[in-house]
């Protein structure tokens, strides 16, 4: 079974991205939802953790913070991390690959580019 | 109408459709306001729910987005896949900032070039005051199962907004 982290402020986001990863074959899995990116991180650093699903602004700690703090410690710095948003655009974006993402994608998601992004994992 | 205002006409309805037929599976029409029916915005007027949006960079603006509660709560059952009344008034509030939140990034990278990064803020419930259209610069009225919400945008161009905007 995969920890699954999903991070963001909006518990409709949260629900949409965990339905869009059943969908796209990970059901029964373990999921763990975070308001922020400070929550995200402390969920990290509990266990450890197969993917993050994170959105890009949220209040307190904002995924782009939150990303360089995975790739800052090196028992977080080979998660997954796959970031949301509905500010994105190409220069924001490679931004963010820059700093490790595996792959940024705009909001609203839908369960096909979620099946491209994952299909490592979904083997 | 200037090619501008024609852009950014065009740009919005794109935007909401992309959204609203992506979370909740509705179809979207564009209307104006005179093909709204008075019972129609009577009900809208009586219990509706708005929230509102800052855009912070590269734009000052303030994006408003007001529907009847009866309409929120049918998109809450389409994307939450519950009826109406399992649902939470939280949840709901959520969904329409979630939804506008989600438009108006998709208008943003609609109309600003693609190495414009932008920056929005973060969606707030509409306060009585809010829902008054004062400083209202663009307007988008729309129906979803015949009823009706729009979207208000307020500020205006800034000195550079010609290099800020994708080619139109």
């Amino acid at each position: 079974m995969k920890r699954i982290v999903i991070a963001d402020d909006s518990s409709t986001a949260r629900m949409f991205i965990r339905r869009c990863l059943e969908i796209v074959g990970l059901r029964d899995q373990t999921f763990v939802e975070a308001t922020n990116g400070r929550e995200a991180l402390d969920l990290l650093k509990e266990a450890p953790t197969d993917l993050l699903v994170t959105d890009l602004n949220m209040p307190q700690m904002d995924g782009e913070t939150l990303l360089k703090w995975i790739r800052a410690n090196p028992k977080l710095s080979s998660t997954p991390v796959v970031v949301i948003t509905s500010a994105g655009n190409p220069a924001k974006e490679a931004r963010l690959l820059e700093l490790g993402a595996l792959r940024v994608i705009n909001k609203p998601v839908t369960p096909t580019v979620l099946m491209e992004t994952l299909s490592f994992m979904l083997k | 109408m200037s090619a501008f205002d024609d852009f950014l006409k065009k740009a919005m309805p794109k935007a909401v459709r992309e959204v609203m037929e992506g979370m909740a599976f509705m179809e979207i029409l564009e209307v104006t306001e005179e093909d709204l029916t008075s019972d129609a915005l009577t009900a809208t007027n009586a219990e509706r729910r708005g929230v509102s949006l800052l855009v912070h960079d590269p734009v000052q603006w303030e994006f408003k987005f007001v529907m009847s509660a009866d309409l929120l709560a049918e998109i809450a059952e389409s994307v939450y896949a519950s009826p109406r009344e399992e649902l939470a008034a939280e949840s709901l509030n959520d969904l329409l900032a979630e939804i506008l939140n989600t438009v108006a990034g998709r208008f943003l990278s609609v109309i600003l070039r693609d190495d414009q990064v932008y920056n929005l803020g973060l969606p707030e419930p509409l306060t009585e005051e809010g829902f008054m259209d004062t400083h209202t610069w663009k307007k988008w009225h729309f129906t979803a199962d015949a009823k009706p919400f729009t979207i208000t945008m307020l500020g205006a161009f800034p000195e550079n907004m010609n290099e800020l905007l994708r080619t139109h």
